[in-house]
């Protein structure tokens, strides 16, 4: 019997391992320095929630149904206050229903009236690029957020993105119930300005 | 060893090749978005997360229309109105010191008597300094009281004008600021040589 004896394979490198292990550790080391350089409110999940003061808007929808919603521009503060002025003597609580009835029917609008305006507001955004605009969106709790959605994507899409929007959940009541509603001169950027005040 | 220098230089060029397609697609993502979001530092170290624009929930406030202000000036618009020649009244009667008391109404004419006239010296310079005011048709926007002192002899101002009488007309909502303009038509008079003041 001649045994044979085994002679020393020669080592091969395993490189298709080698290089699966370069990028494991390449993917590791590169979301591992990211996270560590993710401020701490990020690492936290920060989520910053509507503060408790007054917001300031060029134009209010207030969602009321599936098929009808609020549009309150800056011609509320001229139909307001014509209806100051008309019936000033009249009581606070009783100048104000009559504000809130008046001003519910006159900016009542349909949907396809409401995507229509938002349409022509982004068609003037994108001609006058010096303008910004803010969209509060009041949507009722009950609703499907996909109406918001909706609304959000038509101004989203706008060449400058100087129309920015907000969002609250809020109902047609708040409205209704609000401390007060009247018209205010205010300065806004060195122009008097007279604007709607809406005092929830 | 040789083997291995191939598969070494394959391995770079497999990576080249990965990394040329990741930049390429980036690129063409990116080329989509303005120019703002395409600069993405790398090393960029976030202070703090910007906070998207979060509408108050104690109020709103939505602005209105700019609030034009209204400037109080002879209506050159209007046919008739004539200008006062300076220079002609000096050489008609230098010493001419002639008081009117004139009142605008509503249409903005500027109305007076001959009792309104207080003449001292040629009456010719009189007669044609009433026979310009009488044209004179100021803006709708004041109505009231208004004098006007020619004092010609005078070293210092050689017309005083008097606007304290004049009021804001009721129509005009009282936000609105009325500022007085240019409430003489005179030709040939020095800027110096005209005061508006109150009661004189």
């Amino acid at each position: 019997m001649s045994f044979k004896i085994k002679k020393d394979q020669p080592h091969k490198l395993e490189l298709v391992s080698l290089i699966d292990m370069i990028f494991i550790l390449l993917v590791f080391f590169l979301v591992t320095s990211f996270v560590i350089r993710m401020p701490l409110e990020e690492r936290n999940l920060y989520v910053p929630t509507p503060k408790n003061e007054q917001g300031r808007a060029q134009i209010v929808i207030q969602i009321m149904s599936t098929d009808s919603s609020l549009w309150i521009d800056e011609s509320a503060s001229e139909l307001v206050s014509r209806i100051e002025e008309d019936y000033g003597y009249e009581s606070q609580e009783r100048l104000k229903q009559r504000i809130l009835n008046r001003l519910i029917r006159d900016s009542k609008v349909s949907n396809s009236e409401m995507i229509n305006r938002l349409d022509r507001l982004c068609q003037g955004a994108d001609q006058n690029p010096q303008a910004n605009y803010f969209v509060l969106i009041r949507c009722p709790y009950e609703m499907p957020y996909s109406m918001v959605v909706e609304l959000i994507s038509r101004i989203h899409d706008t060449a400058y993105r100087n129309v920015r929007y907000g969002c609250v959940g809020g109902h047609l009541d708040d409205l209704r119930n609000c401390r007060k509603i009247l018209t205010v001169v205010e300065r806004v950027k060195g122009e008097r300005r007279k604007s709607l005040l809406i005092d929830f | 060893m040789r083997k291995y220098y191939k598969y070494g230089v394959g391995f770079i060029f497999a990576l080249f090749m990965l990394i040329m397609i990741l930049l390429g697609y980036r690129e063409y993502r990116l080329r989509r978005l303005p120019l703002d979001d395409i600069q993405l530092p790398l090393f960029e170290h976030h202070e703090q997360v910007q906070i998207p624009p979060r509408p108050g929930i104690h109020g709103i406030v939505i602005s209105g229309p700019v609030i034009e202000d209204l400037i109080f000036s002879i209506d050159y618009t209007k046919a008739g109105v004539r200008s006062l020649d300076w220079n002609r009244l000096i050489a008609m009667d230098p010493n001419a010191d002639i008081l009117i008391k004139g009142t605008i109404d509503d249409q903005g004419r500027l109305n007076f008597t001959r009792d309104d006239v207080r003449m001292e010296g040629h009456t010719e310079a009189g007669i044609m300094i009433q026979n310009v005011l009488r044209t004179w048709i100021y803006k709708p926007y004041k109505t009231g009281k208004i004098q006007f002192w020619f004092n010609l002899p005078s070293k210092g101002r050689k017309l005083i004008i008097d606007t304290s009488g004049l009021i804001q007309r009721s129509n005009i909502p009282a936000h609105i600021i009325v500022s007085n303009g240019r409430i003489y038509n005179i030709d040939g008079i020095h800027i110096n040589d005209i005061q508006e003041r109150g009661q004189f």
